[in-house]
């Protein structure tokens, strides 16, 4: 830069020298602090984003239809002349002509809008907004008040029926209905989303309404998604969800009346310091035992049986880990990731073997000593301390007690129960109790938090009963779509910087502008438009996810897993990390979306005022108050950043296997990224999500981020026994990962099971996704692929998996061989259920599994076989009772086992086997006329058929009904001082 | 014989109970002496006081829709629409015979077509299974514990529901009326059910007046003005020019929606009877 000609620099001056620092890219750190975490936006806004800024003013043509009708404004009907128009329009929405229907729905909607075309009802002194805002509360309310849901949900569901059924032709029309439908549950889902009433006709809904929609989103995947108004269908879905079920406050409070259901102490969040787990308990107790075998644990609340007491036998023990071959202990299922495996094995404990100086490489077997510590029991004080802190700060999660009595259900055989979310007979039984108006008895399940959480949790329930066999095609239409908002980015990436960084002088600029000069190019009203969508899609998708994880698990952990866990197979992980990591989120968090003179209510207010001032100049300007401008933060973004950390950490929270997946994602660098924006909440979750992955980034990585392990030190809230900066990852760890997740998928297929399996068509049956196998996903490098292609994680390493197959085969049949076709003789068999599922190697997802062992599995042969095999064995004895003469008793009578005990010994001259009972010949019962039997014929029928059922009773092979059968007559008194 | 019909179960009270006794002959039974509302003494008193004005004089229907004190509005038109469900059953036997799936293949009153919502998506029903799924779903809902938990009390999400029901059940007067009308005035002679139904839903606004397609001048009681008929033919007209809904032109509907009213005042022959409901 030569400065020959310039002026000297100190004429600079310092004024202009400052605006010049303005303008250029600020690097500060703007804080978000004016972001509050909620469920949803203000109403306006979620209103706005509803509507499409290309869209906003096609809606004249409605507002000119309806005043074609209503010549005199809406505002001044009667309240009566009002309904009474609504419920002729809502008759018309049940014609069969789609013109009709059309016709209407454009109305309802254009009241729904809140007839914003009706100039002359405007206050243009005040806000209009505002006031535009109230009318549609009102007109929502009346509609409300004159059923307009249940007649316009029916009218959806026909629209959505046509479509399904029409492939071809014109979809137009069907869609246009489609999304007007949409629109008007929306406005009244939204508007009144906290009236008790609306709730009370939403549950009224059937089939729910909640149900249905995730039905559309099931189908939504064969369909081609172009004209469906997909983002309108999320939307709604969200804030249907949010209705149903509730957001954040009804989910503490459902919380915490069911752990008072199941006996459990309340949950105050904010007064825990720390806490420990049962598991944590139960490892701790594992390992001083070793050292001090005296050792007894304090006791704690009854409740939650040791796991260790509630052994599986040794058959089912080898089933569930046939593939693993290591030995289990109590099989880690939610366990803390090394105490657990590392107890009791000699020489894995790598902390362990580095010792303090002075004492041995062995020492930890060996009680430590330490002068003037006081001993207890032979136990030193501070080991019982420990002890009782842990009982202290025990926290029973209502997951840990679900898990553990499902464990025990499995183990023991339970009778098939459906009862202990037996919510819909309790909301039922405290509805009859209402309903009968019961004088105050001292019901436990009377209090209305009872009745709403369990009102609230029935509506999951059934939710979850109706949309479990899609469940997959649900989630992969949602991680689609979310996929569809990511990959624009990737080449628009340089512009949103660019323009997000100069973006607010430029907002400024055009606002500047904007009253006297609307010129934005439709072009740049579209790409805006997208742009905003592709954001409202994301925040509404990462709603409902989060939504559906808090729900699932409140209701029962089990679903919460097959939830999370279809969720990671379909690759949710990697797409989450790849939203969050291909944009720079400091600067998406702060851009403002443009063109939002075009939102909905801020177009018709403009166009208001543009009519109602034709002749004058509006001095004042206008009011662009619920322009985002004025919020620092894109709430929006921020929303589904947060959403999206917490899913991830949901899914990955004590998963190592999973936590490895995050690993290996280079999920770190991404999230060091998010550090950078400063927001408590958002800080938080990012910290807890690196703080689970520490012990696997080696030390390298901690060294060198001080920064980042001082700030989890700060904000997380600690565990009472934390081993994240400890320990270090080993071999033992990924082995012990694998089994983890491989008992929880058995856990999670024999509950479902259990409960949901005349729903599902066939669980084996699935072949939509490859697998992922799981130990190949830690192996597999190449994994890791630029593309985030959903579903397909890792490439099959058949050669494994066949070594794996033959054994588990050869295991299988010998399995049935010795457990099913023999004498059963321990009552510790597996159940058999329809499927077997226990017989299943529970490796993989069922509903993604491909793999040989299913292969085999599902193949004709295996079926016919087991089919073949079963009918022998029934027909076998069938011909053993009716073809009596053939059969002779074994050798002497008198040396072999004594099988017929009573002189109900059969003659076999006795029986007549020319009658036709033999059922080789087909319904015995068949040709008999009974009106002409004679009495003596009759007589003589009853006869027979006492006798042989006497007859086959005793005849039994199974040795343990003798002791039914036996008599007392072997039985010998043995002393013989007994009189 | 006749003395099955009294009998008394205490010695306290005197008054006969009000049942039918297995064996007891047409002619005997319902001989029960009149009771005011108050004096019944039954959980269902409401129906039991309506049937008994039914039978005293069911043609006089100005009587049989007024309110009777101390009874809530709504728990009257419950009973009513109870009542109305319960007596329609009768028209459709006579339906039957003419109306076919291939007479009347779908629900149409005059230019309107209905699809039929009993189902779980809307479908097109020929008439009379149109006619049989509405009065079925009606009667349900209305027995519907659900909804409908208590004959005392109405709970207040459940008073569309009535309007719905009204709405629907209307449409099978209308069918019935364009499209087999002899059944219609042969039923409706027997029990001025019709009659009794419109007017009913006009007092307490159960039914938009634009959709009481079937011209008024067959209420017996009412003296037909002006306004009423001459915006009923109007919508007649328009109606059945062509076979699908079209627009309504803007005069004739705001003139109706304002001269309703202002026809209904007209008549003033029942004036303290209007029941605001607002």
């Amino acid at each position: 830069m030569s400065n020959h000609g310039d002026p000297p620099v100190n004429t600079v001056s310092t004024e202009a020298l400052r605006q010049a620092v303005k303008q250029l890219p600020s690097n500060k750190k703007i804080i978000h602090d004016d972001f509050v975490y909620a469920d949803s936006d203000d109403t306006i806004q979620e209103i706005n984003e509803f509507f499409n800024y290309t869209e906003v003013a096609g809606y004249s043509e409605y507002r000119d239809i309806f005043q074609e009708r209503i010549s005199e404004g809406w505002d001044t009907l009667s309240l009566r002349e009002k309904k009474s128009y609504i419920q002729y329009l809502l008759n018309d929405l049940e014609q069969s002509s789609a013109i009709a229907r059309l016709d209407a729905g454009k109305q309802i909607l254009y009241i729904a809008q809140g007839n914003f075309g009706d100039l002359e009802s405007f206050d243009y002194a005040g806000n209009d907004v505002e006031q535009h805002m109230q009318k549609i509360k009102e007109n929502n309310s009346l509609l409300q008040q004159s059923g307009a849901l249940p007649v316009v949900y029916s009218a959806l569901r026909k629209a959505c029926e046509e479509h399904n059924s029409r492939h071809l032709g014109n979809m137009h029309d069907v869609n246009n209905e489609i999304e007007i439908f949409l629109t008007i549950l929306f406005m009244l889902i939204e508007t009144l989303r906290h009236d008790d009433n609306l709730a009370t006709d939403l549950d009224n809904l059937d089939p729910p309404l909640i149900v249905f929609l995730f039905g559309v989103i099931s189908q939504l995947r064969e369909k081609n998604l172009k004209m469906f108004p997909v983002k309108k269908l999320l939307l709604v879905v969200w804030k249907t969800m949010l209705v149903s079920f509730g957001g954040r406050e009804e989910i503490e409070r459902t919380h915490n009346v069911i752990r008072q259901y199941f006996s459990l102490p309340e949950v105050k969040i904010q007064d825990t310091i720390t806490r420990s787990t049962p598991l944590d308990l139960h490892a701790f107790s594992q390992e001083i035992v070793t050292k001090y075998p005296t050792y007894t644990l304090p006791p704690f609340p009854g409740h939650v049986q040791r796991p260790e007491l509630i052994k599986p036998s040794p058959a089912l023990q080898t089933l569930l880990t046939a593939s693993h071959g290591s030995s289990p202990n109590p099989p880690s299922l939610i366990a803390t990731a090394k105490a657990q495996g590392n107890v009791g094995k000699p020489g894995t404990c790598p902390q362990q073997t580095k010792r303090v100086n002075g004492f041995s490489q062995n020492g930890h077997r060996e009680p430590l000593v330490l002068p003037f510590s006081s001993w207890d029991m032979d136990v030193p004080r501070s080991i019982q301390e420990a002890g009782e802190m842990y009982t202290e700060h025990m926290y029973v999660s209502l997951a840990t007690l679900q898990i553990l009595r499902e464990r025990e259900r499995g183990i023991k055989m339970w009778p098939m129960q459906d009862d202990e979310n037996g919510y819909e007979f309790i909301v039922r039984a405290s509805q009859h109790l209402m309903s009968s108006q019961a004088s105050e008895i001292e019901e436990p399940f009377s209090s209305p938090e009872m009745i709403d959480a369990f009102r609230r949790l029935s509506m999951v329930e059934s939710l979850y009963k109706a949309i479990v066999p899609n469940l997959q095609n649900i989630i992969i239409v949602l991680l689609k779509l979310l996929l569809a908002t990511v990959t624009p980015y990737n080449g628009a990436n340089p512009n949103v910087n660019g323009h997000s960084n100069g973006n607010e002088t430029s907002q400024e600029k055009m606002n500047n502008t904007s009253e006297v000069n609307h010129t934005m190019k439709a072009h740049d009203i579209e790409e805006a438009n997208n742009k905003r969508n592709r954001e409202i899609t994301s925040k509404a998708v990462s709603g409902i996810l989060l939504l559906l994880l808090q729900w699932t698990k409140l209701s029962h952990v089990l679903k919460f897993e097959n939830v999370s866990q279809l969720l990671v197979d379909s690759g949710c992980l990697l797409l989450i990390l790849k939203i969050l990591g291909l944009q720079d989120m400091a600067a998406t968090l702060q851009e403002q979306s443009e063109g939002q003179e075009y939102s909905f209510m801020n177009y018709w207010s403009r166009e208001r005022r543009k009519a109602h001032h034709t002749s004058e100049v509006s001095t004042a300007p206008l009011p662009e108050i619920h322009n985002q401008k004025l919020r620092q933060t894109n709430w929006r973004n921020m929303f589904w950043s947060i959403n999206f950390l917490r899913i991830l950490q949901k899914l990955t929270k004590r998963k190592t296997h999973r936590i490895m997946l995050l690993v290996q994602y280079k999920s770190s660098a991404i999230l060091k990224r998010l550090l950078k924006v400063s927001h408590p909440m958002l800080e938080l979750y990012t910290l807890k999500v690196l703080k689970s992955q520490i012990p696997y980034l080696g030390r390298k990585w901690r060294s060198s981020n001080m920064r980042i392990i001082t700030a989890i030190y700060l904000t997380c809230r600690p565990a009472l026994r934390e081993e994240w900066m400890t320990g270090l990852e080993s071999e033992s760890d990924i082995e012990e990962s694998a089994m983890q997740e491989s008992n929880l998928r058995a856990l999670i297929k024999a509950y479902h099971t259990r409960r949901y399996l005349p729903t599902i068509p066939s669980i084996h049956q699935r072949q939509d996704i490859p697998p992922s196998a799981l130990s190949n996903q830690i192996h597999d490098a190449a994994a890791l692929s630029s593309t985030v292609t959903v579903g397909i994680l890792a490439e099959e390493q058949p050669s494994e998996d066949i070594e794996l197959d033959a054994e588990f085969m050869n295991n299988y049949e010998q399995w049935l061989e010795d457990e099913v076709y023999s004498v059963p003789t321990s009552p510790e068999l597996p159940p058999t259920d329809a499927l077997g599922s226990l017989t299943s190697p529970p490796m993989v997802s069922p509903a993604l599994s491909d793999s040989p062992i299913h292969q085999f599995y599902r193949s004709e042969q295996n079926k016919a076989k087991t089919t073949q095999q079963v009918s022998d064995l029934y027909h076998n004895q069938l011909q053993i009772e009716f073809n009596l003469h053939h059969w002779k008793p074994p050798g002497d009578s008198w040396d072999a086992p004594q099988r017929f005990l009573h002189s109900y010994a059969i003659n076999p001259d006795e029986i007549d086997i020319d009658e036709d009972i033999d059922l080789t010949k087909g319904d015995p019962l068949a040709n008999i006329d009974w009106s002409t039997l004679s009495e003596e014929d009759l007589r003589e029928r009853l006869f027979k058929v006492e006798r042989q059922t006497i007859q086959r009773r005793l005849r039994t092979d199974d040795e343990s009904e003798f002791k039914l059968l036996n008599t007392l007559d072997h039985l010998t008194i043995e002393n013989e001082e007994w009189d | 014989m006749t003395t099955a019909v009294e009998e008394s179960t205490t010695t306290t009270s005197n008054t006969p109970l009000r049942r039918l006794y297995p064996g007891s002959h047409v002619e005997d039974t319902f001989q029960w002496p009149t009771l005011a509302l108050d004096d019944i003494e039954s959980s269902f008193s409401v129906q039991e006081y309506l049937q008994q004005l039914l039978r005293e004089d069911y043609t006089d229907i100005q009587r049989l829709i007024d309110l009777p004190e101390g009874i809530d509005a709504e728990i009257w038109q419950y009973e009513h629409l109870r009542q109305l469900c319960s007596q329609l059953n009768y028209l459709i036997p006579s339906l039957d015979s003419e109306c076919t799936v291939d007479s009347c293949p779908e629900m149409k009153a005059d230019g309107w077509l209905y699809l039929c919502a009993a189902h779980p998506v809307t479908k097109s029903c020929p008439a009379i299974d149109y006619i049989v799924h509405t009065l079925d779903g009606a009667t349900m809902l209305l027995n519907n514990s659900k909804y409908f938990p208590s004959r005392i009390s109405i709970p207040e999400p459940s008073l569309k529901h009535l309007q719905a029901i009204a709405r629907r059940l209307y449409r099978i007067f209308a069918h019935a009326y364009f499209h087999h009308r002899e059944a219609f005035e042969f039923f409706e002679n027997e029990t001025c059910l019709h009659s009794r139904f419109v007017r009913l839903s006009k007092k307490y606004s159960l039914i938009p007046k634009s959709l009481l397609i079937i011209p008024r001048s067959t209420d017996g009681d009412e003296p037909s003005s002006n306004s009423p008929t001459s915006e009923s033919p109007a919508i007649l007209s328009r109606r059945s020019s062509t076979s699908t809904v079209q627009e309504i032109p803007d005069d004739t509907d705001t003139s109706t929606i304002g001269a309703e009213d202002a026809g209904d005042e007209d008549q003033g022959s029942e004036p303290a009877d209007r029941v605001d409901d607002e």
